[in-house]
């Protein structure tokens, strides 16, 4: 029943629509190719970095060099020359000046295309702070003085490492060591620019932060690094949005966020990810490697969601590590993959302290000649007393030619602990196809309609103009055959 | 003992039905068209990996499975089921208990490759741990290559349940009883029977 | 020994969350009460916290059965001391069979009484006659406890677990909920033949219904986590009339 108009349309999907794919033509400031201690000590002097921020890199680049790079994740890729990437881009600043004006006027327009209301007017009507970043230097801050009056930071993590080292340097890497794996000491090394969030004791952000990531430079490899705390009894909502230009050449990106939640305090971490995923022969797009992780002091939540429709290759797994009583941990997932595209994207909840509890629900998509995986972790430590997990999660396939997968791991220590896992794997049932299209809907809308069905459990936990554009991005992508 | 593979052919049309107990090494069975697999298997402290290829056009296999892992007695298990050609089935039901210091690995996979169109996949893991130094492992895989399939599994670590410990001894039945006829409940449903005695030698020395 | 079960000044709670307030109540050998009161006010946490659910724990106050302290019993001695709970909603127990859990259950009760276990035969019989009169077939007693049975059926087997285990203290717990006519009348036939001398009954329902079938000596009226009034049979009357409006 799903028949050669669907599966044709589905298989012309996104490829050539890209819609955000344009590059803007600004000069950049860029360190030449390859990697090696001297671009790193560029690096740090471009960005006027303490001491022990340049031995911080020195040493993950030290490590990094005795790391491979992993393949246990089911993504298959040409190898990638670390020594013919370029590690460092900044656009050309017209002077020192911050102010908005100031701004190259055709940053502006590429960011006017995306949608991204950075003008003031349009920031204070939709009362978003952006943090936006262009490339690898954080361009223009607003909202900065609102949020200061609360005593909360906001800004980019070069302006951080300047203004509140102190703080950088107590949290950074605490969570996510450079040790930890191959792209994150490389991240650790060559870490361009990203964000920081500093939320005090006792006070609930008012609004909610966002950051807009965006490709440009031609082979810059991006290197984010997002750092948030959350003191005790504090509470913040995080959007991080993405879309980037289309070009032939993959483009590496391997970013870090690092969450700190202290007691008693909640951290909502929201993405919406639709990076080039490459065209319709499975050509270009990004390359995504991305370790995001946060830890949970007592009675704190952590509640990870995402909808991933960009990038060629995905490998990313935003995890919790539960270590204080009580602590929640939540990851709710939409996953879309078309044409060629790979995805190998789930989470971990490492439960180690008592009565911890996590909900897991991930929703794969799989259309087009494109391979999914959710790959998870729980775990619960021997100390885990009257700790929970429930995960479900489900596969959709649409055509007979991608692929759907489901690795979840789990371990239990503790005999007073519980984990609970339900996966299934289906296509769109010609009968819930019947139904929509004797109503009267096209099959086109009918399949539009049953993704849509198929995601809510996760649209809903996304803030409500991330779901708006989320909703839209999946459109986009299974564009023909969604409505 | 020594690891070993033993090959079983199930030929077209032929029905065969397993019981087995503490096996280690490899089995590796191939199923053709008509023909189907049922496997009783009990594990107590080996390491064991079945693989099972469905090779002709409604070949079916049953795996059930139940594991007792105690102290110097880990079970690692693992199961391959292959979908190799459209319209075969596969069940997978794995029970298991571990006491004392006891580990218990339970690997399982589901492969539907490409052109395995109204294939049908089912695992249930279910678990549970008896002592505080126990631990198991699960690690249910999906690997599917068809939209016109049903897959399905679940899995779940736990513990006894309170309620059903309650409601028993609200009957007047005392706690180690009552904790026994549940576990021995939990590991013997929908399993052959013939592991009864098994199960009772096991609880009287671990439970 | 006046009363079979005195309760004094009963201090309970689910969690943080207080249900049972200075709850205080007797119950005389031989009488059938009920219970009655609106949703949330505690009834069935009176049933659980009577025979010994751990999710409930006891904050303050008495519960004397036969004389005896319950505080100290666990749920098990608390069933052979006498007190049997039907359940609201009976649990399902895949891979025990109905025959061989009373068994057990029967097994346990003559352990703790120092009296000799029954032979298999005497135990078959003993079951038989119990289950024939609450139209109980052999197959459903080979059944695994309460799996795939009806509501109904869940609640004829409660009855028959009381008939058959002959404890002195039964608290039927909305016995009446999701029952037809039909089944409810076969429940409460197969307790009024078990009504005796020395046994006493605890009925807790919303319906005035299941009190025309089974006549209570005593009503009390529980709001809020304790009894507001007790009377006789008009009582009942009286609620159905007005509601527990008058009591808030």
């Amino acid at each position: 029943m799903v028949k050669q108009e669907t599966l044709a349309t589905v298989q012309s999907l996104s490829a050539d629509k890209y819609k955000y794919g344009f590059e803007t033509d600004v000069q950049s400031d860029v360190a030449p190719k390859g990697l090696n201690e001297n671009i790193i000590r560029f690096i740090s002097n471009q960005k006027k970095e303490p001491e022990w921020l340049l031995n911080f890199r020195l040493k993950a680049y030290a490590k990094w060099k005795t790391m491979s790079e992993p393949h246990w994740a089911k993504v298959n890729y040409d190898p990638i020359d670390y020594q013919d990437l370029y590690y460092y881009a900044a656009p050309k600043k017209q002077e020192d000046s911050k102010k908005l004006e100031d701004v190259d006027p055709k940053i502006l327009e590429t960011y006017e295309k995306l949608g991204i209301p950075l003008n003031e007017q349009k920031v204070l009507a939709g009362v978003v702070a952006v943090d936006a970043i262009f490339d690898s230097v954080s361009v223009a801050t607003t909202y900065k003085a609102k949020l200061a009056e609360k005593g909360i930071i906001f800004c980019s993590m070069g302006e951080a490492v300047q203004k509140y080292p102190d703080l950088v340097k107590k949290y950074l890497g605490t969570v996510v060591p450079y040790t930890d794996n191959f792209f994150a000491a490389l991240n650790s090394a060559v870490f361009s620019d990203g964000s920081f969030v500093f939320i005090p004791k006792g006070v609930r952000c008012p609004m909610e932060l966002s950051s807009y990531f965006r490709i440009n430079a031609r082979n810059a490899g991006q290197f984010e690094r997002t750092l948030i705390v959350c003191e005790e009894d504090a509470y913040v909502s995080y959007l991080e949005g993405c879309t980037a230009p289309q070009r032939d050449e993959n483009q590496l990106h391997a970013a870090i966020v690092e969450i700190v939640v202290l007691d008693r305090a909640e951290v909502k971490y929201s993405t919406v990810q639709n990076w080039y995923p490459g065209d319709k022969d499975g050509k270009g797009g990004i390359y995504n490697f991305v370790t995001k992780r946060g830890i949970c002091h007592n009675d704190a939540k952590l509640s990870w969601t995402q909808v991933e429709t960009g990038s060629a290759i995905t490998w990313k797994y935003p995890s919790c590590i539960l270590k204080g009583d009580n602590s929640v941990g939540e990851f709710y997932s939409v996953a879309l993959t078309n044409n060629y595209q790979q995805a190998d994207t789930g989470t971990k909840m490492i439960h180690l302290g008592k009565n911890t509890k996590s909900t897991i629900v991930s929703k794969g998509i799989s259309a087009g000649f494109s391979n999914q995986t959710y790959r998870g972790l729980v775990k619960m430590a021997p100390n885990a007393d009257g700790a929970r997990n429930f995960s479900k999660c489900d596969s959709l396939l649409i055509g007979s030619n991608c692929g759907a997968h489901t690795v979840p791991v789990q371990e239990n220590a503790n005999r007073n602990a519980v984990i609970e896992h339900e996966a299934t794997t289906s296509k769109i049932s010609d009968e819930q196809l019947f139904y929509a299209m004797q109503r009267g809907l096209s099959e086109n809308e009918a399949v539009s309609l049953i993704v849509n069905g198929f995601c809510k459990e996760v649209m809903q936990h996304l803030p409500m103009e991330f779901a708006i554009e989320a909703g839209r991005l999946i459109g986009i992508s299974l564009e023909g055959s969604v409505g | 003992m020594v690891m070993q593979t033993i090959n079983k052919i199930i030929s077209a049309n032929e029905k065969i039905n397993d019981v087995l107990m503490n096996q280690s090494g490899l089995l590796d069975v191939v199923v053709y068209e008509n023909a189907s697999y049922d496997l009783n298997l009990l594990q107590a402290g080996q390491s064991l990996k079945v693989k099972v290829s469905l090779l002709g056009q409604n070949a079916c296999c049953t795996l059930r499975t139940v594991y007792l892992s105690g102290t110097d007695a880990d079970n690692k298990i693992e199961f391959e089921v292959i979908h190799a050609v459209e319209q075969t089935n596969s069940k997978q039901e794995i029970k298991g208990v571990a006491a004392g210091f006891g580990k218990a690995d339970f690997y399982g996979v589901i492969r539907m490759p490409h052109g395995s169109q109204k294939c049908e996949g089912s695992q249930s893991h279910k678990a549970l741990l008896l002592s505080d130094n126990a631990c198991i492992k699960c690690t249910p895989e999906l690997e599917i290559y068809a939209d016109d399939v049903k897959c399905a599994h679940g899995s779940s670590i736990g513990t006894l349940d309170e309620t059903y410990l309650f409601y028993l001894m609200s009957r007047g039945i005392d706690e180690t009883t009552a904790r026994q006829m549940l576990i021995k409940a939990f590991l013997l449903s929908d399993m052959p029977q013939a592991f009864e005695t098994e199960i009772d030698k096991w609880m009287e020395a671990n439970e | 020994m006046k009363n079979l079960l005195e309760i004094k000044n009963l201090n309970a709670c689910v969690g943080e969350k207080q249900i049972l307030k200075d709850f205080s109540f007797e119950i005389e050998p031989g009488k059938v009460y009920a219970i009655m009161g609106p949703n949330g006010s505690g009834k069935s946490t009176l049933s659980n916290v009577i025979a010994g659910n751990p999710v409930y724990s006891v904050t303050s106050g008495k519960m004397l059965f036969k004389g005896k302290d319950l505080s100290k019993m666990t749920p098990d001695v608390r069933a052979n001391e006498g007190i049997f709970l039907g359940f609201q909603y009976p649990i399902e127990i895949p891979g025990i069979s109905y025959a061989q859990f009373l068994k057990q259950a029967l097994t346990s009760k003559m352990k703790y009484l120092g009296q000799k276990p029954l032979d298999a035969v005497a135990y078959i019989k003993r079951l038989k006659v119990r289950a024939q009169a609450l139209g109980v077939t052999d197959e459903m007693l080979k059944r695994p406890v309460n799996v795939g049975f009806s509501g109904g059926e869940k609640k004829r087997m409660e009855t028959l677990q009381m008939a058959f285990l002959e404890p002195d203290f039964c608290i039927l717990d909305e016995m009446d909920s999701g029952l037809d006519v039909d089944a409810l009348k076969i429940v409460a036939d197969g307790v009024n033949l078990m009504r005796e001398e020395n046994r006493s009954f605890l009925l807790i329902t919303h319906y005035e219904r299941l009190l025309d079938l089974i006549e209570p000596d005593v009503i009390y009226i529980m709001v809020d986590g304790h009894i507001v009034e007790k009377g006789d049979k008009s009582l009942a009357r009286k609620l159905e009339e007005n509601g527990y409006a008058d009591y808030k």
